[in-house]
């Protein structure tokens, strides 16, 4: 069997990733950001797929490298990533038990202008409209259905983590990480039925 | 498009068709979610949608971050410093923490041990079930010492018998004067008798105090009932007393305890 440690020798990513880790350990507050910089971007981006709620989704990505700051000397070695991610999401879902009795707006940066999607080579007016209109009919159905469907289907299909993966954050079986995701994108379908001609060809 | 709960498809395992879209279906099962996608023209069409609907999730843009998560020294200095009461306390009161089910076990606890010290014919038939097992077995031997040794205390009563009967003779003696003396002289036989046995010693104070004299026979159950007695009028009367209102207070600090709990968790969650 392959030695974990020796591919993740090969990973110059995960190499500085541990690096970093073992100098936050020891107290080096600026190791410690240099791993926040290195993948605030990711998880937020992964946050706030999950929570609808943008000012929610902030508060659960600080708490979830507060938690990692305070776990520094539990961490046991493998990616970095992955760690960060499992806080993250079990944070969101945490969040998201506790506030599913109370609607919120979702994804309110759909409604602001500032958050457009970049405009592709063309510039085609016509499709960056219907592209921002697909981008907003998804995001609406992702908010609908269930937050565990959703973390699924945000951690398989966007974040590219595999089903083994997901089932550790979530600590839940493989089956239950393929039945989510499946079942999450029938529930889109349904949701999005009238819409689908903008997603189609 | 036909209604799909009325047509063949509606019967379909569309989670399979999803699955299949997307190249997950298990090897053992694809042939048949093949099979549903070339002869449905809706699970077709589903296959479709999934499929696009992936690629559409994917191509999302991400979400602008407009803060800084990179913590300052200060607020390093108070994540390192946290006291392990405070640590305690936030998890107690973070959500998906130990404050959710502690508060409902707490609150659960105090309220079946109210209730328990609040009705007061329960400990008490309880505990004078087990006394009473406890005293059943305890006379038990003697009375088993007796019915062994039946010859013994018949024998006492016999010689009791003729030496009353004896006394008759003598002149100026009654018969239930004589009688006393006799059966008083006759119990200390049951301790001869029973010797064997150790717990032998035990039926005399019992006995003693059942006084009739003039049925031997009756003697020992007679005082086993007595003593049954005193032990059902006392027992049950200091055992609930002492530990009732300690069951009370307990229940009462738990269910406060949960409550305080449960109040904290809503606090911070709206906060």
């Amino acid at each position: 069997m392959e030695d974990p440690r020796a591919s993740l020798a090969l990973d110059p990513a995960q190499r500085r990733d541990l690096l970093l880790v073992d100098r936050a350990r020891s107290g080096d507050l600026d190791a410690f950001n240099d791993i926040v910089a290195c993948y605030q971007d990711q998880l937020f981006g992964l946050v706030a797929r999950i929570v609808p709620d943008r000012d929610q989704a902030y508060d659960v990505v600080q708490e979830a490298f507060f938690s990692a700051y305070r776990a520094l000397g539990g961490f046991r070695g493998g990616s970095v990533r992955s760690w960060l991610s499992r806080m993250a999401v079990n944070a969101a879902m945490d969040t998201q038990r506790l506030r599913k009795r109370r609607p919120v707006q979702p994804y309110p940066e759909l409604e602001d202008d500032s958050w457009q999607p970049p405009a592709g080579e063309e510039a085609d007016p016509v499709g960056i409209t219907l592209a921002a209109e697909r981008t907003a009919a998804l995001g609406e159905a992702l908010a609908t259905i269930t937050p565990d469907q959703r973390a699924s289907i945000v951690l398989f299909d966007i974040e590219g983590y595999d089903y083994a993966e997901i089932a550790e954050m979530t600590g839940v079986s493989l089956g239950t990480v393929k039945s989510r995701i499946h079942r999450g994108r029938l529930a889109l379908r349904a949701l999005l039925a009238d819409r689908m001609e903008l997603f189609r060809g | 498009m036909a209604d799909g709960r009325t047509s063949p498809h509606g019967t379909h395992d569309l989670e399979l068709v999803a699955a299949f879209a997307t190249g997950d279906a298990a090897p053992d099962r694809a042939a048949r979610a093949a099979q549903l996608v070339a002869s449905c023209a809706h699970c077709r069409q589903l296959a479709d949608d999934v499929l696009a609907l992936r690629l559409a999730t994917r191509a999302m843009p991400a979400p602008v971050r407009t803060r800084d998560f990179r913590l300052s020294p200060e607020t390093a200095a108070r994540l390192r410093l946290a006291s392990p009461w405070e640590r305690f306390r936030r998890s107690l009161v973070a959500p998906g923490g130990l404050g959710r089910p502690l508060s409902a076990s707490l609150m659960t606890l105090g309220l079946a041990g109210l209730l328990v010290s609040a009705v007061p014919f329960l400990p008490s038939s309880l505990g004078t079930l087990a006394q009473r097992d406890a005293t059943t077995d305890s006379l038990a031997a003697p009375e088993s010492n007796f019915a062994a040794g039946g010859a013994a205390p018949q024998a006492a009563s016999t010689s009791a018998s003729d030496t009353a009967a004896g006394a008759k003779n003598a002149p100026g003696a009654s018969a239930g004067a004589a009688a006393g003396p006799a059966a008083l002289a006759a119990s200390p036989v049951v301790p001869a008798a029973s010797g064997g046995n150790e717990r032998g010693p035990v039926a005399p104070p019992l006995a003693t105090p059942a006084g009739p004299v003039a049925d031997q026979g009756s003697v020992p159950g007679a005082a086993g009932d007595a003593a049954v007695g005193r032990t059902t009028a006392s027992g049950p009367a200091t055992s609930p007393a002492s530990g009732g209102p300690i069951l009370a207070a307990v229940s009462a600090v738990a269910l406060v305890l949960g409550a305080a709990l449960l109040v904290a968790r809503r606090r911070a969650g709206r906060a």
